[in-house]
């Protein structure tokens, strides 16, 4: 790759105790592409997600956003240069309306057109009808696409997504995969955690292969599929053999 | 969120209209009576700012109160100065100790943050009863009599009056929702750019103000402070529950907490000198089993009042 990512992560690593959580994790995200974060439960993915949005520091490594590095930063210092998130265990404001919820993320327009741009994305997810209805009351699904739309909100350059279709009907989730293929003609860049693989194998460019907190693969799907090693972290040595 | 602000500019002129007619025709005992009340609606008011908004419970909120009473008398016995002069040097003080105080205790978390604050309007009033060459120890300071009761009463009740319109201007802004987000999911917020500690270090002073220059207020009105008066834990308990009761994070919840606790206490004080502190007590435990969420929020959640950040 000529030109250098919108993100990069390089020599990363993070223990809680005696678990290496992140080891020597380095990768790479393309400017305006879609990379799929994949690995086995407890594989370090979600933990990598939570270093790069600055919820926690690394131990040790460096993270570049947009030639910047953030590695350390706070949270909220990160959202602000264009890296937001959603979480694997939804964070939505209960005590909020949606449209509240919108607005907190909002960029810092005028309040009549951040308003206009909230209940637009809240109608792109289906959520207008109850965009002034409190967040607690919503289904489990309703919250997943509130938050979803919440992070479009501030208009992102990049955003990390935790299993975001996780709950959501499957007729909603077509929409928020053709609203991530949108927003990235737009121009927003997405890392996704996913475990539907058929989903994964679509609609990203690149994966990411994560296994106890090593990079065991990276590249595009087709070459990922392939990889042996990937092969046996997710199916074990007797799927591997069944493939042959 | 641009609606009509007419509504709200008819209700504090009434409020206005209504202190200043109070205090010309009150009785001498209503004017002590109503001086309780807007003294409890400012505190609540100014608690509700930071604890109801963000979630952050200060269990020593009574410092800024102590703070702007010793500040307001010390400036006018020591330094000279007219009440209006120690009043607004009262508010300063209070700020400025609640830019210390929080940008220590609001990195805390929940319980910790209470207790912090505890110990903080503890250590102010021990540091007032031993620092006698200053503050006279524990036999206070008494003041000349710089403002009229019914003078005090007009100064709170209108910084009572600023406070709501405060919290009213905070519940409508983008600084509210970051409280609000706050007190739901701080983790949350600051992923989505709010910059927490800074946004609560802000409510914190905004909050402190009034409680700074009620403490002047009530100096003014009783001529007299020592620091079992000026720091009494109760007053913080009180503030908490008034506006428990009325429902925190609204703009009226605390207002309508501190007139039906204000106008019960006076009725309890009156009736049963002895257990009063125990029909306070009793009416905690009913809140919390009965009303956690404070009588607003129900009526609101009940569709009787309007959901809006207004009220």
């Amino acid at each position: 790759m000529t030109e250098p990512g919108i993100l990069q992560v390089r020599h990363v690593f993070k223990a809680f105790g005696g678990l290496q959580a992140l080891s020597d994790v380095s990768f790479s995200v393309p400017r305006r592409g879609i990379v799929g974060l994949i690995g086995p439960n407890g594989s370090g993915k979600t933990t990598l997600f939570n270093a790069v949005s600055g919820l926690f520091p690394p131990d040790r490594g460096e993270i570049v956003l947009d030639g910047r590095p953030i590695a350390g930063r706070p949270a909220w210092t990160v959202a602000r240069r264009g890296l937001v998130r959603t979480f694997q265990v939804i964070r939505v404001f209960g005590q909020m309306t949606a449209l509240e919820n919108m607005l907190v993320a909002a960029p810092g327009l005028d309040a009549r057109a951040e308003k206009e741009r909230a209940l637009a994305l809240l109608d792109r997810v289906g959520l207008s009808r109850h965009a002034r209805e409190y967040a607690a009351d919503f289904s489990y699904g309703m919250t997943k696409l509130l938050e979803f739309a919440r992070v479009l909100m501030p208009g992102p350059s990049l955003v990390l997504l935790d299993e975001p279709a996780a709950g959501v009907n499957p007729r909603m989730r077509e929409t928020l995969w053709s609203i991530v293929r949108e927003s990235r003609e737009a121009g927003t860049t997405f890392v996704i955690i996913e475990h539907d693989m058929n989903v994964m194998m679509t609609l990203c460019e690149r994966l990411t292969v994560l296994n106890y907190g090593e990079v065991i693969a990276e590249g595009p799907p087709e070459e990922v599929r392939r990889n042996k090693d990937v092969v046996e972290a997710y199916f074990g040595k007797t799927a591997e053999r069944a493939e042959r | 969120m641009k609606e009509s602000l007419l509504p709200a500019a008819l209700a504090v002129l009434a409020g206005l209209a209504a202190l200043l007619a109070y205090a010309a025709l009150a009785s001498p005992y209503l004017i002590a009576a109503g001086f309780t009340i807007v003294l409890f609606v400012t505190l609540s008011a100014s608690w509700n700012l930071v604890s109801g908004y963000t979630g952050y419970v200060s269990f020593g909120h009574v410092v800024f109160f102590g703070i702007g009473a010793y500040t307001a008398s010390l400036l006018a016995v020591k330094g000279g100065l007219g009440w209006p002069a120690a009043t607004l040097g009262a508010a300063s003080a209070a700020a400025v100790l609640a830019l210390v105080l929080g940008s220590i205790t609001l990195r805390l978390k929940g319980a910790y943050f209470a207790i912090a604050m505890l110990g903080a309007s503890e250590a102010v009033r021990v540091a007032a009863s031993t620092w006698e060459s200053l503050t006279g120890g524990g036999s206070g300071i008494t003041l000349p009599n710089l403002l009229s009761p019914r003078g005090a009463f007009l100064l709170l009740g209108i910084t009572a009056l600023g406070t709501i319109v405060l919290t009213y201007a905070v519940a409508q802004s983008r600084f509210g929702l970051h409280l609000l987000a706050i007190r739901e999911d701080e983790t949350g917020a600051e992923a989505m750019g709010v910059a927490a500690t800074r946004a609560k270090t802000a409510a914190f002073v905004l909050s402190a103000v009034p409680a700074g220059i009620a403490g002047a207020a009530n100096a003014w009105h009783i001529n007299y402070i020592d620091p079992e008066s000026t720091f009494p834990i109760l007053l913080t308990i009180q503030m908490i529950v008034m506006t428990m009761l009325g429902g925190g994070g609204t703009v009226l919840g605390p207002v309508v907490g501190a007139l039906l606790l204000g106008l019960a206490g006076e009725f309890l004080w009156a009736r049963f000198p002895f257990i009063h502190l125990g029909l306070y007590g009793l009416l905690i435990v009913g809140i919390v089993i009965f009303i956690p969420e404070g009588l607003l929020p129900r009526l609101m959640a009940r569709g009787i009042l309007p959901r809006t950040r207004r009220l």
